[in-house]
């Protein structure tokens, strides 16, 4: 079959025995997966026994993108990495952009299927011309910044994914990243390529990418980015990036962090960090920061980020206080492909701990404190593995059995430690889908209208619902929640948020907000046609999402994950204390402090909105016979 | 460059590496997505980018209107 959007090619590639196959993109997957996250979670069901070890050569990681990546579409760079997990043992996705999807389908190649383990240290060169397993001894010990720019040198115009110190010293939750700004992989992705001795992926190439209707596709584009470039808060984005949409100021003065105000500021970061934005291909908003510490003792710093914003969530350590100390920590974290949550949770976490007096100088070699100088220790011990830091190295779960009273203050889902904090959010779906995704806590799929102005009125919410393709007759349901105060069912949405999620991530689309809000399924759906040339409806692109959904929770059912994993962390019933504020559980209305039971409520009914057993957690015979699902059980 | 006699300034500053004006160029004069081909060359190796034009450039502008950062700007020039 001819392709257009698509290349048409997966490329396997044996580290093993160092073969490569290339075979034909499978035109029935097409059809039910779409691309990106579906066809990647096919690809992984039909190549990996999930009962391995994830840091053995058993694991299979598929590295692939979507049919409108590469093409002009406002957006649409995502790359999508599938494998099994060592932090969370989940079988699951994980999403970064920058340039690899382009320079991928530019080598000819919409998927790769990375088996088995090279011997010594390789990277893989990947192009129209060549596919190649280099040495990289000579990248032994080399950071993500290092290691990519040494490739950038050889390859010229190219995509590099690579891991850290971390990653080839097998921290379990190392992770890779694109091109120095964009990070891949929590949980693990890093540790997994260093399991494989693989240092780095390397894709180039001149293929370009056809479209089969260049009319219609104009008329659709043309329309789109004038809407966008008409958008009022566009030039704001483009100047301030993730710090625009993020009130770190108003949170600090909330609690009574007033130092912390003007350091986090605006100010700061456009007069003393900015250096330059960079987007991903296609990208009108552009947020991946260059910044560059102007003056003070690491004056000349560069650092690459996904954000500026990350950086300065450093200041949630209590001991934190200037943005030379954040910025320089995180660059540290970031090189090295540790995960910068974690690293602040385990800061958290152990000094309390050693202010319990549970944990000691003696057997820590720690005085822990929640500044800089300590968060500098522990990272070190953590990626060289020494002494306690050989325990941190093995993730929270490894940590749960040491102290396994302390289990309960742990702020981890399923082994990975939460990104939302609902009791400063309060409870929206990007909050409770760390709950129920047996990935464990994350960022990316559990977007909605929630994730902004808590508290909009609820009428502003269904024109959102529509456009992500949430149908008719499930709207009642939706605004029907546990009590009736509480607005909306996050419960029930939170099936959906995961399906918008899906098909953005199948096409290649961008699923953060200031993307993602641009975008419904109709238009996502008629980019698709005219890309494509494929005559697929909205709901056949609804429903492909809900089968990767579905094949991706088999997979995970198969591991051992069911109801009894998806629980709140205890911690969050408790009110957090921070600074001079105490924040509790609240629903997204901030009107009804959220139970237990209420949270066991908002799980039944997530499983019953996706036609799911509710005692167990899994889904049903018909749901999965309806999917045409029956051979994954 | 001068395009309509107009002198070409370019804030590479403020390009972002997005690749639209090359995707854009690329699918005007060859049909496909292609940075390869594109007429108006990037070269991010540096901390910021350097943007120059292929010799065959057409000079059809198309790139400043598509670009996305304020890259381009064109200004009247006085022959007298």
């Amino acid at each position: 079959m001819k392709f257009f959007g698509y290349t048409g090619k997966i490329l396997k590639i044996d580290l093993t025995d160092n073969e490569f196959q290339i075979i034909s993109l499978d035109e029935n997957d097409v059809n039910e997966y779409i691309g990106g996250i579906g066809i990647n979670t096919k690809l992984l069901a039909d190549n990996l026994n999930p009962n391995i070890d994830p840091l053995s050569l058993d694991n299979v990681i598929i590295i692939g993108t979507g049919p409108l990546v590469g093409t002009i579409v406002p957006g649409a760079s995502r790359t999508v990495g599938t494998t099994k997990f060592p932090a969370s043992n989940a079988i699951t996705s994980v999403c970064g952009s920058s340039a690899f999807g382009m320079n991928l389908k530019l080598a000819g190649y919409d998927h790769i299927i990375i088996t088995g383990g090279s011997e010594n240290l390789i990277y893989i060169e990947i192009s129209d011309k060549k596919i190649k397993l280099h040495d990289a001894s000579k990248l032994q010990g080399k950071d993500i910044v290092e290691t990519t720019d040494y490739l950038k040198s050889k390859n010229g115009d190219c995509s590099v994914i690579t891991n850290g110190t971390a990653g080839e010293n097998l921290v379990k939750f190392a992770m890779a990243s694109i091109d120095k700004v964009s990070t891949f992989g929590r949980a693990g992705l890093g540790a997994i390529m260093g399991s494989k001795k693989l240092k780095a992926i390397v894709a180039k190439g001149k293929s370009g990418v056809k479209i089969a209707k260049p009319k219609q596709f104009w008329e659709l584009y043309n329309k789109l980015i004038n809407r966008i470039k008409n958008y009022s808060h566009l030039k704001e984005w483009q100047k301030l990036g993730q710090l625009k949409t993020a009130p770190l100021g108003m949170l600090f003065a909330a609690v009574g962090w007033k130092q912390k105000i003007k350091q986090s500021s605006n100010r700061t970061y456009l007069k003393k960090l900015k250096k330059r934005r960079i987007a991903c291909p296609s990208c009108p908003i552009g947020d991946k920061d260059v910044l560059e510490i102007k003056e003070g003792k690491f004056k000349g710093l560069i650092n690459y980020t996904s954000s500026a914003l990350n950086d300065f969530l450093l200041f949630f350590l209590e001991d934190i206080s200037s943005y030379e100390e954040a910025v320089k920590a995180f660059d540290v974290i970031d090189r090295t492909g540790l995960d910068a949550l974690t690293m602040t949770q385990y800061l958290e976490f152990c000094t309390d701990l050693y202010r319990k007096g549970v944990i000691s100088e003696k057997e820590t070699g720690i005085q822990w404190k929640k500044d800089f100088e300590t968060l500098m220790k522990v990272c070190k011990m953590v990626i060289k593995r020494e002494g306690f830091g050989k325990i941190l190295a093995d993730g929270w779960k490894k940590l749960s059995e040491v102290y396994n009273d302390y289990e309960k203050d742990m702020l981890i889902v399923k082994g990975v430690e939460q990104v939302f904090d609902p009791r400063i959010m309060r409870l929206g779906t990007m909050e409770f889908e760390q709950v129920v995704n047996p990935k464990g806590a994350h960022v990316a799929s559990g977007g909605s209208p929630t994730y902004f102005s808590p508290g909009r009125p609820l009428e502003s919410f269904k024109t959102h619902f529509y456009r992500m393709g949430i149908p008719e007759n499930a709207m009642s349901r939706l605004f029907s929640p546990p009590l009736p105060n509480m607005g909306i069912n996050i419960g029930r949405l939170t099936r959906y948020s995961e399906d918008w999620y899906t098909v953005l991530t199948s096409l290649g689309i961008c699923a953060r907000a200031q993307i993602n809000r641009f975008y419904s399924l109709k238009l996502a759906t008629e980019f698709y046609q005219t890309v494509t040339g494929l005559e697929k409806n909205e709901e056949d692109l609804r429903k492909s999402a809900e089968r990767t959904w579905n094949l991706m929770k088999l997979l995970n059912v198969k591991v051992g994950f069911d109801r009894s994993q998806d629980k709140f962390p205890p911690a969050w019933f408790k009110p957090l204390l921070m600074g001079n504020a105490e924040l509790k559980l609240m629903d997204f209305y901030a009107g009804i402090e959220i139970t237990p039971e209420i949270a066991e409520k908002l799980i039944d009914d997530y499983y019953d909105e996706r036609g799911w057993d509710i005692k167990r957690g899994i889904p049903r015979k018909e749901k999965i016979e309806e999917l045409n699902l029956s051979k994954y059980i | 460059m001068n395009i309509d006699n107009k002198l070409l300034i370019i804030h590479e500053n403020n390009c972002t590496n997005c690749r639209t004006c090359q995707l854009r160029c690329s699918f005007l004069h060859f049909q496909e997505f292609n940075p390869s081909k594109a007429y108006i060359l990037i070269d991010s190796t540096g901390l910021f980018p350097k943007i120059s034009f292929h010799k065959d450039c057409k000079k059809c502008g198309i790139c400043i209107d598509y670009c996305l950062y304020d890259v381009f700007e064109l200004v009247e020039v006085d022959n007298q």
